[in-house]
């Protein structure tokens, strides 16, 4: 055993944030209980009926839930996908131009719609998308027949996810970037006393050492994957695209908060989170297992 | 991803250390500020004092004092009224006021010393979620609104005894011109909230004459040389045909219809609801059939018609190509002010939505048209649910007469019952202030049944005779707008409000109530035990596949498959309830 006294200064030093952890994420967890009863808000959490597993099971009979977890898969897997490759593509490639002010400018430039909300960015992606917006006056001009492509089923989807990694891998870029200029140059001109070529030694040499923070990056993101993004699926999507673009979140919205269903919407997001921890576990278990890195 | 959740996280901390403040802070009110000890050691005072003044009173309870249970018996101390009230983005009170404090609270407060304070706002749509956590809490307001859709929390808060009985407080402190505006309902705006022949609430009651009605541009019409108004389908058709191909304003994109609802819910706009009606289908409203059996409107075999008839304009391109991309707000509003479309179906007062249109398009004429009717020339249309907004009081408010009493001197002022404070609120009216804000009770809508027919007939009488005469309880507030809208038609100022009420009253209220319109009553409005769980779910179900009929993605003939599906997924249930409810 090590000194105790040691040990409790810092002990003392976590106890703050543990008592927010348990007031504000353990506490509420009673909450849950919700999903297992007939919640009316004048009888509160300890006055409501017990239904048992009803909620679920009401749940199970709604058509539309299979639909709504497949559309949430798809959109968060091909996010979280894109949402890796194509940061270290632009990376690596970005670390290649030699002009800095260039490659300065380029970053600011990517990096920048991370900064803007859903909202505005769903206002322009319709604007852009429209019967007569830009994509169709192009389209058009080349001549071919306008499509509405916010309220097709076929193109919803890509947009969603393409939109979403344009947004966001300008920030993921940037991690990306540090950890290439964190490279040991002798590396590189070990390589080069090698006879290696620039394409060597991307190929060889940075990627190789982008490895960690990829995988740190993709083992983060796994807490998201259920996560197909409200804020931006609510801001564009309507009924006639339920079928493709309606995820957990925005049917809980819809279900649960617009019509007073607390029950209900409790019972999805419990139902939530148990696929997601499931999932969690299992993806961090498959990182160790064939990257051998671990967070814990 | 990382960026995002250290900042949820930072943002939890602030968060965080700002509830432990507050915790802190509140932790050390209660002693002197809570509303639970306040109107307690004020109504001790209170009966000290009366019984220093009068020996014979001190026994009384409060229900004995006649004094106070009169619609202006002032108190001889402040009495509080904690409220909670839907927010407005721009309230437009005078500089200087705030919500607690503005003519209308210090009127109230001068008039019968009752202070009003605002616990909390939020946004309408956000206010039953609100409401349901401060029930959850035990910590309601004293008194505040609920709206025509919230019925549901009104059962509930009803079922769990949380509501003061109001019966004597309506009868005794209401004034009388308020009674009558309830009264012209014949008992049907309080019915929904009575129990066991108690009163609940000051009930508002749901006005009718705010369905659907057509609305074309009179001066394409003219461009188009049309120059009959139309009555069936086929002339509707005839007409948005001429606006297609003569493109009257340059950039016609065809009927507008609302972006998600075909058929709009009773006093929503942009739905195609005559064009289903003047088939026999009563969408969106629990009805009896022909065999007179209860069924869901939208699931009546009639609506098939009206479908194609939709489906058929779409592929015709008569109806905009892009209505179902047109959520975003005010989205819908904007194709008619920018003079994109001629041709719609709203009830009479979207023209307080579309008083944008003759600033953008100074030659726009609408005209508001009874059709299409039926084959026996008759104007179908959804008449309200009996529940409108209502007013109720928290269990064990010690005041609540103080709440009707507020009441009678928020509509002295708005409505002109008495001149000196109809003058004293000209200001702030005149400044654009919203009266849903202003007054404390967050404005019931609280109006006789025929009160936009009324209104309309009003207008007419200034307008076409010069004379200003309504009907009996003409209100102050009535006159005001039919002056607006006289001065619109004298001048053509689009400047005032006088274009709104003008088009509003007197064109289209005007048509609403004659002998061709027929309303159908619903025969049940209200949510039975399942229909929380079972409906929303079916309204997707039937939002998307009619949407998709009238697009073209589904032949129409889908409509019996979505009928099968509507009862399978929990339509029988919900019909065996409504049949078992009403009979």
């Amino acid at each position: 055993m090590r000194n105790r006294k040691d040990q409790i200064s810092y002990h003392i030093m976590l106890l703050p944030g543990m008592v927010l952890v348990a007031i504000f994420s353990l506490l509420p967890m009673v909450g849950i209980v919700m999903a297992f009863q007939k919640y009316m808000p004048a009888k509160g959490i300890f006055g409501s009926e017990w239904v048992g597993l009803k909620n679920f099971e009401i749940l199970m009979k709604y058509p539309d839930v299979r639909n709504v977890i497949i559309n949430t898969l798809v959109i968060a897997i091909a996010k979280l996908v894109l949402g890796i490759i194509v940061p270290v593509v632009f990376a690596v490639l970005l670390n290649e131009v030699r002009n800095a002010g260039l490659k300065r400018t380029m970053q600011t430039i990517v990096y920048l719609p991370y900064f803007l909300s859903w909202v505005i960015l769903a206002m322009m992606f319709q604007n852009m998308f429209s019967y007569t917006g830009m994509i169709n006056q192009l389209v058009t001009a080349f001549g071919g027949e306008p499509v509405m492509y916010l309220i097709s089923n076929t193109y919803f989807r890509p947009i969603i996810i393409l939109t979403d990694v344009w947004k966001n891998f300008g920030y993921s870029a940037v991690i990306y970037l540090a950890t290439i200029t964190g490279i040991d140059p002798q590396l590189y001109e070990a390589g080069e006393i090698d006879g290696a070529n620039r394409w060597d030694k991307m190929i060889h040499i940075t990627l190789p050492a982008l490895k960690g923070t990829i995988v740190l990056m993709s083992t983060l993101a796994l807490g998201n994957i259920l996560n197909a993004g409200f804020d931006q699926i609510f801001n564009m999507y309507s009924p006639l695209v339920y079928e493709t673009g309606d995820i957990i979140d925005t049917y809980v919205y819809r279900m649960g908060l617009e019509k007073l269903q607390y029950s209900m919407g409790t019972a999805v997001g419990l139902f939530k989170s148990v696929v997601s921890f499931v999932l969690i576990v299992s993806s961090y278990k498959l990182a160790d297992k064939f990257a051998g890195y671990r967070i814990f | 991803m990382k960026r995002a959740q250290l900042t949820t996280k930072f943002l939890a901390m602030v968060l965080a250390m700002l509830m432990i403040i507050s915790l802190l802070s509140a932790c050390g009110q209660p002693a002197e500020n809570s509303s639970a000890s306040k109107p307690e050691s004020s109504k001790s005072e209170a009966s000290v004092e009366s019984k220093a003044d009068s020996e014979s009173s001190a026994e009384a309870e409060p229900t004995g004092d006649d004094d106070i249970w009169t619609p202006y018996g002032k108190y001889a101390e402040t009495v509080e009224i904690h409220t909670a009230k839907r927010s407005s983005s721009a309230p437009k009170l005078l500089p200087g006021d705030t919500v607690d404090d503005n003519v209308m609270t210090r009127y109230i407060l001068d008039t019968v010393n009752v202070q009003t304070i605002t616990d909390w706002e939020v946004e309408s749509t956000e206010f039953p979620n609100k409401l349901a956590l401060m029930m959850a809490s035990g910590s309601l307001p004293d008194m505040f609104t609920l709206g025509t859709s919230d019925y549901l929390l009104f059962r509930q808060l009803l079922d769990n005894d949380m509501l003061e009985e109001l019966g004597d407080v309506y009868s005794k402190v209401l004034k009388p011109e308020l009674q009558a505006t309830v009264e012209s309902y014949n008992g049907t705006a309080q019915e929904p909230f009575m129990q066991d022949g108690k009163l609940y609430g000051i009930a508002g009651g749901q006005y009718a004459y705010e369905h659907n009605i057509l609305w074309l541009r009179k001066d394409w019409l003219d461009e188009c040389g049309i120059t009959e108004l139309p009555k069936t389908v086929e002339d509707i058709e005839a007409i948005l045909t001429a606006f297609k191909e003569k493109n009257p304003g340059g950039n016609n994109v065809g009927m507008l219809l609302h972006y998600q609802d075909v058929a709009t819910d009773y006093n929503n706009g942009y739905g195609a609801n005559p064009l289903f009606s003047c088939f026999g289908a009563t969408p969106r409203m629990w009805v009896k059939n022909a065999d007179g059996e209860i069924v869901w409107g939208s699931t009546m075999p009639e609506m098939k018609e009206g479908l194609r008839v939709l489906a058929d304009w779409y592929q015709k391109g008569l109806i905009d190509p892009q209505f179902a991309t047109r959520s975003a707000l005010g989205a819908m509003d904007a194709v008619i002010t920018g003079g994109q479309t001629g041709a719609f179906f709203a009830p009479w007062w979207v023209t307080y939505n579309i008083n944008d249109l003759p600033a953008n398009n100074p030659d726009a004429d609408l005209v508001p048209v009874n059709a299409p009717l039926d084959s026996e020339g008759k104007f179908h249309a959804n008449g309200p649910a009996p529940a409108g907004e209502v007013l109720v009081v928290r269990k064990g408010y010690e005041h609540p007469e103080a709440v009707a009493k507020v009441m009678n001197c928020e509509f002295d002022m708005w409505r002109g019952y008495k001149e000196e404070a109809a003058e004293l609120i000209r200001e702030t009216r005149e400044n654009g202030a919203s009266w849903t804000y202003l007054f404390p009770t967050s404005g019931v809508n609280f109006e006789r049944m025929t009160v936009v027919p009324d209104c309309g007939l009003l207008c007419r009488n200034l307008i076409d005779k010069g004379v200003e005469e309504g009907v009996e309880g003409t209100t102050e507030q009535e006159r005001i707008m039919a002056r607006q809208a006289k001065y619109y038609a004298d001048t053509g100022d689009i400047t005032t409000g006088g274009w709104t009420e003008y088009y509003g009253r007197y064109l289209a209220s005007n048509i609403l109530a004659t002998p061709e319109v027929e309303l159908t009553m619903p025969a049940y409005a209200y949510t039975t035990d399942s229909m929380a769980d079972l409906k929303p779910n079916l309204d997707t179900l039937e939002r998307t596949t009619f949407l998709k009929i009238v697009m073209g993605e589904q032949p129409v003939d889908s409509f019996d498959q979505f009928v099968t599906d509507w009862y399978a997924q929990g339509g029988q249930t919900m019909t065996d309830e409504v049949r078992a409810l009403v009979g």
